[in-house]
């Protein structure tokens, strides 16, 4: 195994251009369990934790940057996420463990591309895109596209995730997270959930609903037809409700070693009807048969 | 400020370089020059070995030696109680644990890389996952002897009678899961050979010692004067350190190559390769009356012992032993069938098989209170062990019976008769369990323990016991008995390390007896050290026995300030030719059981009994269970260290609380599907509840000043009465362990249907 | 394979070492420099007994390559007190008989020094979840949380 620690960018793509396959490091929290006990098979490893250009949280006028080798309690920390997105914080906060969170990074829970990948739900809901940069360009691609699969990424050899940007939502619009694990702590996702959702306030109608969930397929999935089951409606519990028994048609999840396809199928329901609650309550929509 | 401290809060003796991180464990030992093992392990549970394949491997540099069965036709076969683990195999694999092959390397990473080179070619067999195809006739065989490895009979009084006084008569089938021990530290040691005086040492930990001992010389076919085993510092056991890990393969590599040799377990090879508790499938069909009464009680218990026997013979009938629960029944029929499977090999896990017994027996008990319409608390109050009471292989309880004041003191503190009425079928729900457990091996099987307390010139005191502290505090337990007898501080005790070259018999750190043997053995070789210490006074200082007393550190004559330091006393006494040294044994007896009936008039020398009370919170949405509060009543005869008696009952019930909800070693078709933590669940400080002890002393235990033990039973009421509160919430029952979420709502949504 | 120069402070002494790409921080800290109060229990984050503090923040040096701490500060248990003098925490765990087999207890001892560094008066719940990286499978927890109360409500987190 070689290793390689680039301080700035511009090291790391040079370095790049000279090397077929390498594996990237960052947090070293997915990759030193995934090859415990088989470093020696990795041949190459850069370490991008040394590359001072990929931190940092910033605002630039309505967009959010995250640089991509945020660590999860930098983002549970920061003052900007606590006015602008409250939830990628609470998703933050709910990954593995302190000392996972102190080394674990965005970039990384993005680019692993587990499905069970606790930060992505939120960042869908919010449409963030992720900037792809190679030695030469970079490209800007929409998060839900840039992953493919339990693995699979858009990300080409050379070429390496360096931000994840998103517009702040709006003040009428609340985004909000939630997880549920097999333990309170140390627990990779059974299912969890993301919705932005925005409320006339005068006539209760929902004028914009977004809808992802992990664990519960290949990659994050869009709740589509729930989404269209209550845009333009006037809300009330028995249409969440309803909405809720639409989740089964969007998702796709699995028998696995932490859980069965059909446990999931449920509780994707329920993380729905809470997750709608939980935002009514946030904007303070009143809402009739909802206590 | 007095020195004696039984019944004292007192700092454990053996903490301060636990809390500094300079404890030694097995994984700490480091030399230069040193080999690593990897041991290849089955890549098939249950196969033919056709060829072995080392020849790449071998060529690795940096690889010493690789042996295999085949070069090893001396070694015998090793196992707790019968000998049926290979060393090496030789012709097929019975687990995915069974060793192949051993490498000796420079280090472990080039061991791995040349275990990866290792190819084995194998003819696969079908793979025996359940107990239940492996008691069919037609069943492939797993060890020659047959797949039912015993069974064992349990009669007492007139069973069809029994049933015929019966009003009703309920049939339940409850299952539990095969757990993994997990003790933070994984198996680990090193050894070396001395060529000269043909030795083995070998530092690893063990629970027991003098059993290890004899289980390695019989394997290698020498003596067991040429094994010194040496205990370092142990990281957790909880049964898990009772069978052979690394002991034997450590020492042949170690004379095999002449060198020091050091073997660590991975994590998953521990899960995979080393002990489990036994699933178990209970079947109890019980005989009760409208008014409340017990009238019959019939058990059938199968064991999964998996690939070898190991404590399998013990724990499984120790399951049927306890199937009554503490509760006085007259007419009783069980029998109990030990199975090999292809699963790793399960033993012993805190409770033996009666925490499994306990999860059923606790369940059905709740269940005929339900169906008789009586109030769980009144039910086992009524029919509830007191002196008096015969248990079901016939021993009369003549002491220390503190069952009901175990019941009464949970139900108080608890506060639970307010809370079963404010809770109950609102998803939030109370409920108890009642165990008792027997302390010791009890059964006739022979057992001892000894101590041995040296005053040295200077007055310190040298310890010597080979008392295996896995953490529980059996060291400090023997501090504070010697302290008490003598009225000498903890603070002038040096403890030698343990080892079988210097040191006699202890027994096991295991069926909760330690407290009883060691602590009888440590109190009878401090009253025979005071003697010396007497006598030697009485001459020395001319003074009647009864003016003599032990103050400061000093003997005393009382009234007259004059006396002798302990130092004093040992070189005077050394000058005489009769160094102060005191040894102490404790040779109790019990009876063995009857083969057909179970009969035994004294099984055991005493029975630790434990209430506890569970508090949960269920969402029925998602099916999880919240643990609110448990409040613990433990009865264990007298409290030698009440704050290490808590350490254990919160422990104990962390364990239980894994148990009832979340522990799950998944073997399929042989194979284990969650070797590693992030798939076996243990519970995470944010996972437990509030947990409150009270310690009941009923005094006249078979223990030094009435003491009984709290190890194991400290954790068996726990998964029982977080099952009860469950079925108190949401009306309903889950009888297979865990009550995994994903159970829970299915069971919801059965129950709405 | 490769090698890899490091510069690296542990305990407050510098170190210059020359360590293989693929040599883990745990293995650094036990094999090469003698330091055992780390732990190993499974090598993948699951169990924090290898927990350290790296530049002021706890992490599982079963994650992190030697070659990753150029450059860094490490404090591992050996740099909290001594047999005549303890940390406050040492002390508090023996006081609280928060302490058996003791696997655990250094990083158990870690992580509640880097709560406390961060948040002095934690609240229960906090302290729960700022061990809830640490798994003990002897203690249950219970003393373990009351030794880092008592720590906090005695106000001296760092034993001066």
């Amino acid at each position: 195994m070689e290793y390689y620690s680039p301080k700035n960018s511009t090291e790391l793509f040079k370095l790049l251009a000279e090397m077929d396959q390498p594996t990237f490091l960052a947090g070293g929290t997915d990759l030193l369990v995934r090859y415990y006990n088989k470093l020696d098979l990795l041949e190459k490893v850069v370490d991008l934790s040394k590359v001072k250009d990929f931190g940092g949280i910033k605002q630039e006028g309505d967009q959010i940057h995250i640089g991509a080798l945020t660590t999860h309690q930098e983002i549970e920390d920061s003052v900007i996420l606590e006015k602008i997105l409250p939830a990628l914080q609470e998703a933050a906060a709910e990954i593995g463990s302190p000392q996972i969170r102190h080394r674990g990074t965005i970039g990384g829970n993005i680019a692993n591309a587990s499905p069970a990948a606790d930060l992505v739900p939120v960042l869908t809901a919010v449409d963030a895109k992720v900037e792809l940069s190679g030695a030469d360009v970079k490209r800007v691609v929409g998060l839900d596209d840039f992953l493919l699969g339990p693995g699979q990424t858009l990300l080409k050899e050379q070429e390496v995730l360096t931000d994840i940007f998103f517009s702040a939502p709006q003040n009428d619009e609340v985004v909000v997270f939630q997880k549920l694990g097999k333990r309170r702590a140390l627990s990779i996702s059974v299912v969890n959930l993301a919705l932005l959702l925005k409320v006339n306030q005068e006539n209760s109608e929902i004028v914009d609903i977004k809808i992802y969930l992990g664990s519960v397929g290949p990659k994050v999935l869009r709740a589509r037809s729930v989404e269209e089951s209550l845009i333009g409606k006037k809300i009330n519990l028995k249409l969440i409700l309803e909405g809720a028994k639409q989740v089964e048609n969007d998702i796709s999840p699995i028998d696995d070693i932490r859980s069965t396809g059909e446990y999931r199928s449920q509780v994707a329901q329920e993380l729905f009807v809470r997750g709608m609650k939980e935002a009514l309550a946030r904007l303070e929509v009143d809402v009739d048969g909802l206590s | 400020m007095g020195t004696r401290s039984v019944g004292k809060k007192v700092a454990k003796v053996d903490v301060i370089d636990k809390v500094l991180g300079k404890a030694v464990f097995a994984t700490d030992y480091y030399s230069d020059d040193m080999l690593y093992i990897k041991a290849v392990r089955a890549s098939h549970p249950h196969a033919l070995i056709k060829e072995i394949d080392v020849s790449k491997a071998k060529e690795l540099e940096g690889v010493e030696l690789i042996v295999t069965a085949k070069e090893l036709a001396e070694l015998n076969n090793f196992g707790l109680i019968i000998k049926d683990q290979e060393v090496l195999v030789r012709e097929k694999t019975r687990s995915m644990g069974d060793v192949i092959a051993l490498i000796a390397a420079k280090s472990e990473e080039l061991a791995r890389q040349a275990e990866r080179l290792i190819e084995i070619t194998y003819e696969e067999l079908e793979v025996i996952e359940e107990p239940l195809r492996a008691m069919e006739d037609e069943a492939p065989l797993i060890h020659q002897s047959g797949n039912i490895l015993c069974s064992h009979n349990l009669k007492k009084g007139d069973i069809k009678q029994g049933f015929a006084e019966a009003d009703l008569i309920i049939s339940n089938e409850f299952r539990t899961q095969r757990i993994e021990q997990l003790p933070l530290q994984t198996e680990a040691g090193v050894a070396e050979y001395d060529p000269e005086t043909k030795v083995y040492t070998i530092w690893a930990a063990t629970q027991w010692l003098h059993d290890t001992q004899i289980d390695v010389a019989h394997a290698l076919g020498v003596s067991p004067t040429k094994i010194n085993l040496v205990q370092p510092v142990i990281g957790g056991a909880f049964g898990k350190r009772e069978d052979v890990s690394v002991q034997i393969h450590l020492a042949l590599m170690a004379k095999l190559t002449g060198k020091k040799v050091k073997q660590v377990y991975t994590r998953a090879e521990s899960m995979i390769a080393q002990s489990k508790r036994h699933p178990m499938i209970i079947r109890i069909k019980s005989g009760v009356t409208y008014t409340g009464e017990i009238t019959a009680w019939e058990v059938e218990v199968i064991g999964d012992t998996g690939a070898y026997a190991s404590s399998g013979p013990a724990v499984v009938h120790q399951a049927l032993y306890h199937s009554t629960g503490p509760y006085n029944i007259d007419n009783i029929a069980g029998k109990s069938y030990t199975v090999y499977t292809n699963n790793t090999y399960s033993g012993a896990m805190r409770g033996f098989g009666a925490t499994q017994a306990a999860f059923a027996y606790e369940s059905q008990i709740d269940i005929l209170a339900k169906e008789i319409g009586m109030d769980p608390v009144e039910f086992r109050l009524k029919n509830g062990y007191q002196r008096g009471s015969i248990t079901p292989n016939g021993q009369e309880l003549t002491s220390s019976v503190g069952l009901k004041e175990t019941i009464e003191q949970a139900v108080e503190a608890s506060n639970y008769q307010q809370i079963k009425v404010e809770r109950g079928n609102k998803k939030r729900g109370v409920g108890m369990a009642s165990i008792m457990f027997g302390n010791g091996y009890g059964e006739g099987y022979p057992d001892h323990s000894t101590c041995e307390i040296k005053v040295e010139d200077d007055g310190t005191l040298t310890i010597k016991t080979a008392a295996a502290d896995v953490g529980q505090g059996v060291l400090t337990l023997v501090a504070q008995i010697i302290s008490e007898v003598l009225n000498y501080p903890i603070e002038r005790m040096n403890f030698l390390q343990a080892n079988t070259a210097t040191m006699k018999n202890a027994g096991s750190t295991s069926t909760t007896r330690q407290t009883l043997f060691t602590g009888n053995a440590t109190k009878n070789a401090a009253e025979n050290m005071l003697a010396q210490i007497h006598h030697h006074a009485f001459l020395e200082l001319g003074a009647h026995y009864p003016s003599l007393e032990i103050k400061d550190g000093k003997i005393m004559v009382k009234g007259e300030g004059r006396g002798l330091t302990f130092g004093e006393v040992a070189r005077l006494a050394k000058a005489k030719g009769q160094p102060l040294i005191a040894e102490g044994s404790y040779f109790p007896k019990t009876d063995v059981p009857d083969k057909e009936t179970g009969f035994s008039a004294k099984n055991y020398l005493a029975y630790t009994f434990n209430t506890q009370i569970a508090e949960v919170v269920v969402d029925t949405e998602t099916g999880q269970v919240e643990v609110e509060r448990i409040v613990a009543a433990v009865d264990i005869g007298k409290a030698i260290h009440p704050q290490n008696i808590e350490g254990q009952s919160e422990g104990g019930t962390a364990m239980g609380l894994g148990m009832a909800l979340m522990e799950d070693q998944i073997i399929e078709k042989g194979i284990t599907k969650n070797p590693n933590l992030s798939n076996y669940l243990v519970p995470t400080s944010l996972d437990m509840p509030e947990i409150e002890t009270i310690i009941v002393e009923s005094k006249d235990a078979a223990g030094p000043y009435g003491a009984k033990g709290i190890g194991e039973p400290a954790m068996i009421p726990t998964a029982p009465a977080i099952i009860n509160a469950i079925e108190d919430a949401i009306g309903v029952r889950i009888k297979e362990l865990p009550a995994t979420p994903e159970k829970i709502l299915k069971a919801l949504k059965s129950s709405e249907e | 394979m490769g090698l890899v120069d490091i510069e690296v402070k542990v305990n407050g002494e510098e170190f210059k070492l020359e360590v293989a790409a693929n040599l883990r921080l745990v293995d650094l800290l036990r094999d090469k420099l003698g330091l055992i109060g780390t732990k190993e229990g499974c090598g993948e984050g699951e169990c924090g007994a290898c927990t350290v503090i790296i530049d002021g923040e706890t992490a599982n040096s079963c994650l992190v390559l030697a070659a990753q701490v150029d450059g860094r500060e490490i404090t591992t248990i050996e740099a909290l007190g001594n047999e005549d003098k303890l940390h406050p925490l040492q002390q508090s765990f023996i006081d609280n008989g928060a302490v058996q087999c003791g696997f655990c207890t250094p990083g158990m001892i870690l992580s509640a020094k880097n709560l406390l560094d961060h948040n002095p008066q934690p609240s229960e719940e906090e302290i729960k979840r700022g061990l809830s990286g640490n798994i003990c499978r002897c203690t249950g927890y219970t003393k373990i949380i009351k030794a880092v109360q008592d720590v906090a409500q005695g106000g001296d987190i760092d034993g001066n």
